[in-house]
């Protein structure tokens, strides 16, 4: 269990370091008080010094650590996977496809991946969630969503 | 392999043509006006009003998208990037505009060429102003207390380098001798709770900003920082009037496209929105909201423009290189 | 009390058919609009401004106020339901909220927050009509100075959102501090941290973070493992039992005063009245270890705190014409567009309109509880969907909602690298609450420093010869010595147990 916050202790640590380097390049005192480095200087060196702790308490097996654990299992990671590379595909097309087009096939993906099989209900819901969605906003609120180079 | 080659030639051919029919009759679609702060603000109302009487010139409608963010840096950035069409106009923020260039910190990815600009629409000219019952009564006043404890008194600005903490260092440099102690708020509201509650000496904003709390009596203004007197505030001095012909400064907010935008279509649009500005509604609506129109067009705003650059240079360098901050 | 006798008078403007009317309409959008992602009451109210032009000065005021509180409690609504805060103030809501619906008691958790808005709101009215001017005027004596120490209390109270393990608290304290501190600097307003992306010189964003460490996460762990996450939707009765009943009055109390004084004070953002209500709540509680596993008082308390804030907030716009927030920039914006100044002139040159818009607080607050209350079952009905479509529902809501914040792609590539953080974050068992905390107060204290310092040249003793923020400062060391104590006491006495 100890290994997943072992693993995010040590991406913190190279968090901040690299903070601690971005802010040396910033000033760390200036003519009336802290610099614009000053701040982030020290905290990221308050919070390696932490990180550090958290790591110690582990190894003594005396943290009161929370009862999290990073395991997965195979059905688990693929679903997160799959919603996850979904999205941000989508996310990177918005603007290159619009808002109408990247939602609904977002949309039949995720149903279809995740496991529905009523093609009817997957229909309408695609339907109203891109192109519904975006006339809501776009007439009532008058809140532009992305129009893609193929024009809608 | 032959026919599909046909055909990708056909279609991009199809493309082509379109795009040249909207050349020949423009604004063939809508038109995107972008306004580079958040939805609410003082230059979203004003483009607003102005967007809805220019649509019924343009035969179009106008669109109006906020791209807030950076003090306008995002909506400017993506304005520099768009296509010289005329199908994408911006609201462009003086001296705001100038000092993202100038300040080499801001890494802006354009420069002040970027940009036509075609035609103003608000100037608010800088206020002097302060508490009802502060001891300064005058701004010279003011100004000798500056000089006799030099960076006691406290000068508060809606951000920096803005055009209010520019006119500070316009001031210092009208009268020399006279230092105050620039503190920087975040905006007018920041900065009216500081007066109000006795915690700065005096504020240098903008007229807009400031003529309803004025008229309310709990504060009083010592001068305007433009040529003419106000017609919101006719009983403030200008700045020439009290011997500081050079201490002027404004925000302003205009119209501008795209560098590479042709002469006909910047012509077109000058017309359009020259008209929509002297209609006597958006006339009415501007001053029911408190913004003093001055409609610049052409050559006297590019004039206006560069001019305000060479200006903004000088104390933007002097801003950072200022010993008392 | 003359007060009492305007108020009375306002009663009688509020009560007609038309302004309750346009206070009921504006409860309704509101409500609508807080339930929408990423739009906010900010962009909402200004969105619905041009249809106010058409009525009548007084009428405007109150349907635009009551689109404010109104849209506080549709953010609610969606915390409870799918852990999305629907704006920056329903964040805390997600902790308890969302863990009750998860048991199945969403239509509970949502009933209390109905309920405690609606105390919440009406107490801030009263107190607001005879308070008003002093108070107000007392508020003005927080300078900079006196916001950041207020700040650095808040801070100090973080250690009452910790867990388990207080490093980790205090790790993640310091990652959300550091993340706050992306944008442009205080100093110069040059950008740190941005890696030369003007989108950043704002900072991360507040809400699109939140939307992804809460609703993105939940998203993804909701796809790991459907039938762990929810729970049946049994709706184990709409009722809080009896215990619960008195365990949220004292909690709906206590968020009240909270969200009243901070309201009061111009500048302080809807946020922190949440936190700290929630925090307070936590270390007056018998058992602040179940905090975050679905207590009511988890909800009742910051829904409360929300309400009473909005509605105290009005008094910083009317008394002194200062907003305190973007949203009630925009009031004010609806103010001055119908020819109506914000001010103590106001009070004087149309005493009628001001009462009569602060009696519709009372109307407005009553309207929105009679309206939500029968409601509640039916949004509690939304988690019987099927796990799939409320994993593709909430995306395509999350991602709407952080598009339209800015109409920037961006904010959405955000929320999905916070989603991702969050998942993992989840999976450990890492709090997020101090991290979000400190992302919120982060950037305050830092520019309150900073302006405070350019006040007294350098000067550090502004902060102890000033007696408002000298108090504070003691307040902050108080809590900090309290917490030690407490600490070290829990350990001392579990060191017994287990000799």
């Amino acid at each position: 269990m100890t290994r997943g916050w072992q693993a995010a202790i040590v991406v913190l640590l190279v968090l901040f370091g690299v903070f601690a380097y971005e802010s040396l390049q910033l000033s760390l005192r200036d003519a009336i008080g802290p610099g614009a480095g000053f701040f982030p200087f020290w905290l990221s060196v308050l919070g390696a010094v932490l990180a550090l702790l958290l790591l110690a308490q582990l190894k003594l097996g005396r943290a009161i650590v929370g009862t999290g654990e990073l395991t997965f299992d195979r059905a688990g990671l693929r679903n997160v996977t799959l919603v996850l590379a979904g999205v941000i595909v989508a996310t990177a097309l918005l603007e290159l496809v619009g808002f109408r087009l990247a939602m609904l096939l977002l949309l039949i993906y995720l149903l279809a991946g995740l496991g529905v099989r009523n093609w009817l209900a997957m229909a309408i819901v695609a339907g109203a969630g891109s192109f519904g969605v975006y006339h809501v906003f776009y007439d009532l609120l008058k809140v532009p969503l992305p129009v893609g180079i193929f024009g809608f | 392999m032959n026919r599909i080659v046909q055909g990708l030639l056909l279609i991009l051919a199809a493309f082509v043509s379109i795009g040249e029919a909207a050349a020949a009759e423009y604004p063939a679609r809508p038109v995107q006006l972008m306004v580079a702060f958040p939805a609410g603000g003082g230059t979203d109302v004003a483009a607003r009003i102005l967007a809805a009487i220019a649509e019924k010139h343009l035969g179009q409608s106008i669109v109006v998208v906020n791209k807030g963010g950076a003090g306008g840096q995002v909506g400017w950035t993506e304005m520099a990037r768009q296509k010289p069409d005329g199908y994408y106009l911006g609201f462009i923020n003086l001296p705001a505009l100038n000092t993202i260039i100038l300040d080499p910190d801001r890494k802006a990815t354009f420069k002040e060429d970027a940009f036509i600009p075609v035609i103003n629409q608000v100037l608010d000219p800088g206020i002097i102003w302060l508490k009802a019952d502060s001891p300064y009564k005058t701004l010279k006043d003011l100004i000798e207390a500056a000089r006799r404890t030099p960076n006691k008194i406290s000068a508060g600005t809606t951000g920096i380098l803005s055009d209010d903490h520019l006119a500070i260092l316009m001031m210092e440099e009208a009268a020399p001798g006279a230092i105050f102690r620039i503190v920087h708020l975040e905006g007018g509201a920041p900065q009216a709770t500081a007066i109000l509650g006795g915690h700065l000496d005096v504020a240098f904003d903008n007229v807009g900003g400031v003529v309803r709390r004025i008229r309310s009596g709990e504060v009083r203004a010592l001068a305007v920082l433009d040529t003419r007197r106000s017609p919101f505030l006719p009983d403030v001095p200008t700045m020439p009037e009290l011997g500081f012909p050079t201490v002027i400064s404004s925000s302003t907010r205009g119209i501008a496209v795209p560098r590479g935008t042709p002469d006909a279509i910047v012509k077109r649009l000058q017309d359009v929105f020259r008209k929509a500005m002297e209609d006597p509604e958006h006339v009415r609506k501007m001053e029911e909201a408190g913004l003093a129109q001055r409609i610049m067009v052409g050559e006297e705003y590019i004039k206006y423009y560069r001019d305000l650059h060479a200006k903004a240079a000088k104390y933007t360098e002097w801003a950072r290189t200022r010993p008392h901050k | 009390m003359e007060g009492f006798q305007l108020l009375l008078s306002g009663f009688a403007g509020a009560l007609t058919p038309a302004n309750l009317a346009f206070a009921f309409i504006g409860c309704v959008l509101g409500t609508l609009i807080g339930v929408l992602p990423g739009l906010g009451p900010a962009a909402g109210t200004a969105i619905l401004i041009p249809l106010t032009f058409k009525l009548d000065a007084t009428g405007a005021i109150i349907m635009l106020a009551a689109i404010y509180y109104g849209a506080m409690y549709g953010g609610t609504i969606t915390s409870v339901l799918i852990n999305v805060p629907g704006e920056a103030a329903s964040v805390i809501t997600c902790l308890d909220g969302y863990e009750m619906a998860r048991q199945g008691r969403a239509g509970t958790a949502l009933g209390i927050a109905a309920i405690g808005s609606f105390v919440g709101g009406v107490f801030a009215a009263v107190a607001l009509a005879v308070v008003a001017l002093p108070l107000a005027r007392f508020a003005l004596s927080f300078g900079p100075p006196e916001f950041f120490c207020l700040m650095l209390l808040g801070m100090c109270l973080v250690t009452g959102l910790a867990g388990q393990s207080l490093v980790a608290a205090l790790l993640m304290t310091v990652l959300g501090l550091l993340l706050s501190l992306v944008g442009l600097d205080p100093v110069r307003g040059a950008p740190r941290f941005t890696f030369g992306i003007p989108e950043l010189y704002d900072g991360l964003g507040f809400v699109p973070v939140v939307m992804g460490l809460f609703g993105v996460a939940e998203i993804l762990l909701v796809a790991e493992a459907p039938f762990r996450r929810l729970a049946e939707t049994r709706l184990t009765g709409l009722w809080p039992s009896r215990d619960e009943w008195r365990r949220s009055s004292g909690a709906i109390w206590r968020g009240t005063v909270i969200g009243f004084l901070l309201g009061l004070i111009p500048g302080v953002g809807a946020v922190i009245p949440t936190f700290m209500a929630y925090i307070v709540e936590k270390r007056l509680s018998k058992h602040p270890e179940k905090f975050g596993t679905g207590v009511i008082e988890g909800v009742a308390s910051p829904e409360t705190a929300n309400n009473a804030y909005a509605n105290a907030a009005m008094v910083p716009l009317l008394v002194l014409g200062v907003p305190s927030s973007p949203t009630i920039a925009i009031l004010m914006g609806a103010f001055i567009i119908n020819g109506l100044t914000p001010g103590p002139f106001l009070f004087k040159e149309r005493p009628d309109l001001v009462w009569t818009v602060i009696a519709s607080f009372f109307t407005g607050n009553l309207i929105l509880l009679i309206l939500n209350l029968p409601l509640v079952g039916l949004w509690a009905k939304i988690l019987k969907v099927p796990y799939q479509y409320l994993c593709a529902g909430t995306l395509l809501f999350c991602i709407v909602g952080a598009y339209s914040l800015k109409g920037t792609v961006f904010d959405v590539g955000v929320m999905l690298v916070f989603g991702v953080i969050g998942y993992f974050l989840r999976k450990l068992g890492m709090p997020l609450a101090p991290a979000v905390l400190a992302l919120i107060l982060g950037p305050f204290m830092e520019k309150s420093l900073r302006t405070s310092l350019e006040l007294s040249a350098g000067d550090f003793s502004i902060f102890v010869t000033r007696p408002i923020s000298a108090t504070l400062l003691v307040c902050a060391a108080l809590v900090i010595v309290v917490s030690t104590l407490r600490i070290s006491t829990v350990k001392a006495l579990k060191e017994a147990e287990s000799k």
